[in-house]
């Protein structure tokens, strides 16, 4: 398992038309991580958009190179997994439903759907309504996802936001672990996560 | 969706929220009742009334009941973040917006399609030609589908609602009416299934099963912009 090389130069994306980020440059390499900085507003998510390959940059240069394949814009298809601010948990299905969706698009088994559900704290909850759970149990819930995706390049946004200090302390181990399996990630946060990374501070 | 295996998962996903309560699988098949039924308060029990215009009355009723199903088919995913996370990861929009139409359509537009001999005998056809023209309609299905669910994609990144998807829907439901109508008419005129009419409403159907997915994948990924 291995994640491409991310090379960035000169980078500047908009949201609504609007200038928000400019100038972003950076060289991530499998086992490193970028950790966004900035206040609210500022525009964190966007430049975590833009990385994804969700919308264009304005300006600027994005090159993912990985051994089995040319340069290229985007991510190699099948390596990115996105945990959104925005978090995709149906209230209508149990939690054991919700992470079986995710789990037959990541070709996972129930083993290891069971195995996430138990490390991220929601261990006895498969059956419980999701519509009942809290806000940091949802957030929980779809970390549960990264766990089961065997995808090598994490795009994570706010993925401390509504969890409390034990599963902070999950995250970064998690990170790290991820991390030390030579594959990456890209975090937007307003709350540095002790693991080891490039910083990139937008104003 | 980059596989069979995939489209079944948001198939199967799909099914189990329109079949829990809250789901809205009964909502077309509801409205088709209500449409139908006060239809044939308002015009008096004649029979010689009813049933010339039971056709069109039928096919005005699936029309609206469809556009009423998929009004928000997208808008959910869109809220919670689901298109985003498909489309970040590399997932196929085409083949999420066909397992979401497939999905609707076993699940919300089936059923009333199954119950239009029903409403037809009550407006006054007879078993067969009621069947006919419920076939035809089973045929138009699809269509009206395709063409309210690509208009619920545009609605998707606009968020105005369900009125202005049916307005949108409105240059391509009007057709599949029209054909679909003239279709049903030719059924009981003529005692035959086959029209040239009912062609042209295979033709629609045709063409909208391949530009329809993708234009209403094409309105996601720029409602994600």
């Amino acid at each position: 398992m291995g994640a491409p090389r991310l090379v960035v130069e000169n980078l500047g994306c908009d949201r609504g038309g609007a200038a928000v980020v400019r100038g972003i440059n950076l060289d991530l390499r499998a086992g490193e991580a970028a950790q966004i900085f900035g206040r609210n507003g500022a525009g964190k998510s966007s430049l975590l958009n833009v990385f994804a390959g969700l919308t264009k940059p304005v300006e600027g240069r994005m090159a993912w190179t990985s051994k089995d394949s040319e340069s290229a814009p985007h991510p190699p298809v099948g390596s990115v997994l996105f945990l959104g601010h925005r978090i995709p948990v149906k209230p209508g299905l149990t939690v054991g439903e919700n992470l079986a969706f995710w789990m037959r698009l990541y070709r996972a088994d129930k083993t290891e759907a069971a195995s996430a559900l138990s490390r991220v704290g929601l261990k006895g909850m498969a059956d419980v309504q999701a519509a009942n759970l809290s806000a940091g149990q949802k957030k929980r819930l779809d970390f549960a996802r990264a766990l089961i995706s065997r995808r090598t390049v994490w795009f994570l946004d706010e993925p401390t936001a509504s969890i409390d200090d034990e599963g902070r302390t999950f995250v970064t181990e998690t990170l790290c672990q991820h991390l030390s399996k030579g594959c990456m990630a890209i975090i937007a946060t307003h709350e540095r996560l002790q693991i080891p990374s490039n910083d990139l501070h937008i104003a | 969706m980059n596989d069979l295996s995939n489209m079944v998962a948001l198939i199967d996903r799909d099914f189990k929220l329109a079949f829990r309560l809250g789901g809205g699988w009964f909502h077309g098949l509801l409205f088709f009742a209500i449409f139908v039924g006060f239809t044939a308060f308002a015009m008096g029990p004649e029979k010689s009334v009813l049933a010339p215009l039971a056709p069109a009355l039928v096919w005005l009723a699936a029309a609206l009941s469809v556009q009423l199903a998929s009004a928000d088919l997208f808008q959910s995913d869109m809220d919670d973040g689901t298109v985003q996370v498909l489309t970040a990861e590399g997932q196929s929009l085409p083949l999420y917006v066909i397992a979401k139409c497939i999905a609707l359509w076993t699940s919300a537009i089936v059923p009333f399609v199954v119950a239009t001999p029903l409403f037809l005998m009550m407006y006054g056809l007879d078993a067969a030609a009621s069947l006919k023209v419920a076939f035809i309609i089973l045929i138009g299905s699809p269509p009206l589908a395709l063409a309210s669910l690509s208009a619920a994609a545009l609605n998707a990144g606009i968020r105005s609602g369900g009125l202005l998807t049916s307005a949108l829907s409105a240059p391509i439901t009007i057709p599949v009416l029209i054909f679909g109508v003239g279709a049903s008419m030719a059924t009981l005129d003529a005692d035959r299934l086959f029209s040239p009419e009912l062609s042209v409403l295979v033709a629609i159907c045709l063409l909208l099963f391949v530009a329809a997915p993708t234009f209403a994948a094409l309105s996601l990924r720029l409602a994600l912009e």
